[in-house]
């Protein structure tokens, strides 16, 4: 498990094994019966249909991560499609073939989740996605096939496709096995005795399920294996890891697979009782229903990404916090981790810690900057700056739950800190009391001026390395920012100990050691 | 081998593929979008609303100049997605203040040229961070010239007439105009509208595209005003 390849490969390989194992039985007991050559044409038409109408993987100039909208909208119309045509087809053993054969082309030319997994990102021009044209779908396709073959070496392509059509025909040969034990019919011929529900319905959904489960538990492992999550123990990381891929990729996806479903069984049912038709028919509802989830999704993603991204730029006046800001939303998810938090408030930790001091926004820089002892009046500037970070987050609605959790960062744990008056300490939330600790050592231990390149305010003069003078050599402008010397590791481990009980959550700061004592203080920010 | 294609349920089946065709085609096209829309509009203006709370004079510009905005481009003909990307570009424009030092915005005595440089950089930084998002990438270059006039006397790259874009010209009319009617740190006695009407038009052609100005002037409801005027004379 040591090497994510590795066990990328051994996967594929027990897949391709089982693959093989379910190919030959179903080969035995399931031979092809009735209408065989216009199912296999009309499904291999459809889905190519179905998965060459574009999936957005590159806009502009900045490639999104392919995981999310790509992979949501492929598997959205993947899931349920496996159920259908299993229904669909003559027999299983013609859907197999279809399906194995589809999916060697589609490998080669499709991304999608399962070829992200290995290493390099494709990047797909991808701007006709929408063109329904034959000539516009053409150049996409070859498009797509071009960049594949070119962003990746041979070997992860044979790789992925080993591992995709294994994986596609173990869930589609195991769940239309399970359809069968469950009493399930393949073709219904006209007066004979057939209960729609004990033959069609219940097994049709035990299908769903096992494909379902078969797809997700496979690309779950795999997810979690080639992006682990640093800083815990190995198994834990690892379990953590395979529920968050849960979480963040599968449940959605889920949600969008029963409902299909539905479509599926009415698709199956029709082709049951008219024949291959039945595809004609329920083309269109399939193709707008993968619109609509495809769009769906970008325009969520693309709201979340809009408003975290512009949320972030704001607090970005000072250069010198960029980087403060990504090393404590490092350090408060990797604390997150180590309290054993749910995964949903891991996923968001990471936000907050990127946005938590949002609010200063608000405060004058001079308080902010200044290294003399501050009056009264700025201090209650300053103390403002949490609540007022809450109320601006308290406006963008997926954000809700992080609102707490900024507005207390400085309440302290007896009480103290603050807003005044807000909450008992003892009731602080613990991602607030996880934000102040992470927040805390960082700005100990932070060198701030001395990782950053020099440059002055004013006219832009940048001195050769390593030289850090107060004033600018060229017009004599003061250097906004001075800092003093950062504590090392050990006193700031000492100032936490300290405040334990006190300024921070005893349960927190003990986590924080653990963490420490195991990890040491790399951190993943550069 | 197959039944009558006619079987009622079969029939019934293909009426609700339809429907939920028909139905995920109104919500992917129509309802969704809008609603996003709102969604985007509400978070903008809260980001917006939280830079204005450095700059004391000006909460609620960045809302007023939006909606002006959108009546004069409404006036100029833009329709659909130009007139939403001119709405946000009027919200996230003066959004690059987050950069400028709070000294700075809340200065009265005139500003030094230096201190002019880093004011006049904000257009940049907010073409920059609306160039960082996919969505509102294509309105960096609206954010970038909000503040270039017609004769080529305005930052950051002193472009003139037609080169610059003409959402561009249509948001500096709409800030300039807020910006006079409202109080500000250097001039703490804001005009009347009557006067500030009379300073756009003054500027047409000089610091604003005419044609802008005659929208402007139009909306504002002076062509009726002079009217009456003239009756009364």
């Amino acid at each position: 498990m040591r090497d994510p390849l590795r066990f990328y490969t051994i996967i594929s390989l027990i897949c391709f094994a089982c693959a093989v194992v379910s190919t030959v039985y179903i080969w035995h007991n399931f031979p092809p019966v009735g209408d065989l050559w216009p199912a296999v044409i009309w499904f291999v038409l459809f889905t190519f249909l179905a998965a060459t109408l574009g999936v957005g993987v590159s806009k502009g100039n900045r490639t999104v991560t392919p995981t999310f909208p790509a992979h949501w909208a492929t598997t959205c119309i993947w899931g349920p499609l496996v159920g259908v045509v299993v229904c669909l087809s003559a027999s299983l053993l013609a859907f197999l073939v279809t399906c194995i054969a589809f999916y060697l082309a589609r490998s080669l030319g499709l991304l999608d989740a399962q070829g992200t997994l290995t290493a390099p990102k494709p990047r797909v021009h991808n701007r006709s996605c929408k063109d329904f044209s034959v000539v516009g779908w053409a150049t996409n396709l070859i498009a797509r096939i071009g960049s594949n073959l070119y962003m990746r070496d041979l070997d992860s392509v044979v790789r992925v496709i080993i591992l995709n059509s294994s994986i596609l025909t173990l869930s589609v040969g195991l769940s239309g096995v399970v359809y069968s034990f469950l009493g399930g019919r393949f073709l219904i011929a006209p007066g004979s005795d057939f209960n729609l529900w004990t033959q069609f319905i219940l097994p049709f959904y035990g299908l769903v399920l096992t494909s379902i489960a078969i797809e997700y538990g496979i690309y779950a492992i795999l997810i979690a294996n080639m992006d682990p999550l640093p800083g815990t123990r190995r198994v834990f990381a690892f379990l953590l890891r395979c529920k968050m891929s849960i979480i963040e990729d599968v449940i959605p996806v889920l949600k969008g697979e029963f409902f299909l479903s539905i479509v599926a069984l009415m698709f199956s049912y029709l082709y049951m009782h008219i024949g291959a038709w039945g595809f004609m028919l329920a083309v269109m509802p399939v193709l707008t229903l993968r619109d609509f989830f495809n769009q769906w999704v970008e325009e969520k993603t693309a709201y979340m990404d809009t408003i975290t991204t512009l949320a972030t730029y704001m607090q970005h006046y000072h250069p010198y916090t960029r980087g403060h800001l990504k090393r404590v939303a490092d350090l408060s998810e990797r604390l997150a981790r180590e309290l054993r938090l749910p995964a949903e408030i891991i996923l968001h930790m990471r936000t907050a810690g990127f946005i938590h001091d949002i609010g200063k926004i608000g405060v004058s820089e001079e308080i902010l900057d200044k290294t003399e002892k501050l009056t009264d009046e700025e201090w209650a500037k300053i103390k403002e700056h949490p609540v007022k970070g809450a109320e601006i987050i308290s406006h963008l609605e997926f954000l809700e739950n992080i609102v707490d959790w900024v507005k207390y960062h400085h309440k302290w744990y007896n009480g103290a800190g603050y807003p005044a008056n807000s909450v008992d300490g003892s009731k602080i939330p613990i991602e607030a009391a996880i934000i102040a600790v992470a927040d805390a050592f960082d700005a100990m231990t932070d060198d701030r001026e001395l990782t950053l390149d020099w440059k002055c305010d004013s006219c832009g003069f940048e001195p050769p390395e390593n030289e850090r003078p107060i004033k600018c050599p060229v017009c004599g402008a003061e250097k906004r920012r001075i800092y003093r010397e950062p504590k090392t590791i050990d006193e700031a481990v000492d100032e936490l100990r300290r405040g334990a009980g006190s300024q921070f959550h005893p349960a927190v700061v003990k986590a924080f050691l653990t963490m420490l004592a195991r990890d040491g203080v790399k951190l993943n920010a550069q | 081998m197959h039944s009558n294609p006619l079987d009622p349920a079969v029939l019934v089946i293909e009426f609700i593929l339809l429907s939920v065709t028909g139905l995920s085609l109104y919500v992917s096209r129509c309802y969704l979008p809008k609603k996003m829309r709102n969604a985007y509009i509400k978070s903008i203006t809260a980001l917006a609303a939280a830079v204005e709370t450095k700059d004391s004079g000006t909460v609620g510009h960045a809302r007023r100049v939006a909606e002006l905005a959108v009546e004069l481009a409404k006036r100029l003909g833009f329709e659909g997605r130009r007139l939403d990307r001119i709405e946000y570009a009027a919200l996230l424009m003066d959004m690059g203040k987050a950069n400028v030092p709070y000294k700075l915005l809340n200065k009265r005595e005139p500003l030094t040229p230096e201190e002019w440089k880093v004011l006049q950089s904000h257009p940049k930084l907010g073409a920059e961070m609306a160039a960082a998002v996919p969505f509102l990438e294509d309105l960096a270059d609206f954010v970038l010239h909000h503040h270039e006039y017609w004769d080529g006397s305005g930052y950051p790259d002193g472009l003139r007439g037609e080169e610059i874009p003409l959402e561009s010209r249509i948001l500096c009319v709409a800030a300039d105009y807020d910006a006079m009617i409202s109080e500000r740190p250097y001039h703490p006695r804001p005009l009347t509208r009557e006067e500030a009407l009379q300073e756009i038009r003054n500027g047409a052609g000089r610091k604003y595209d005419p044609r802008v100005v005659g929208a402007f002037l139009e909306i504002m409801g002076v062509h009726a005003i002079e009217k009456l005027a003239a009756k009364a004379a």
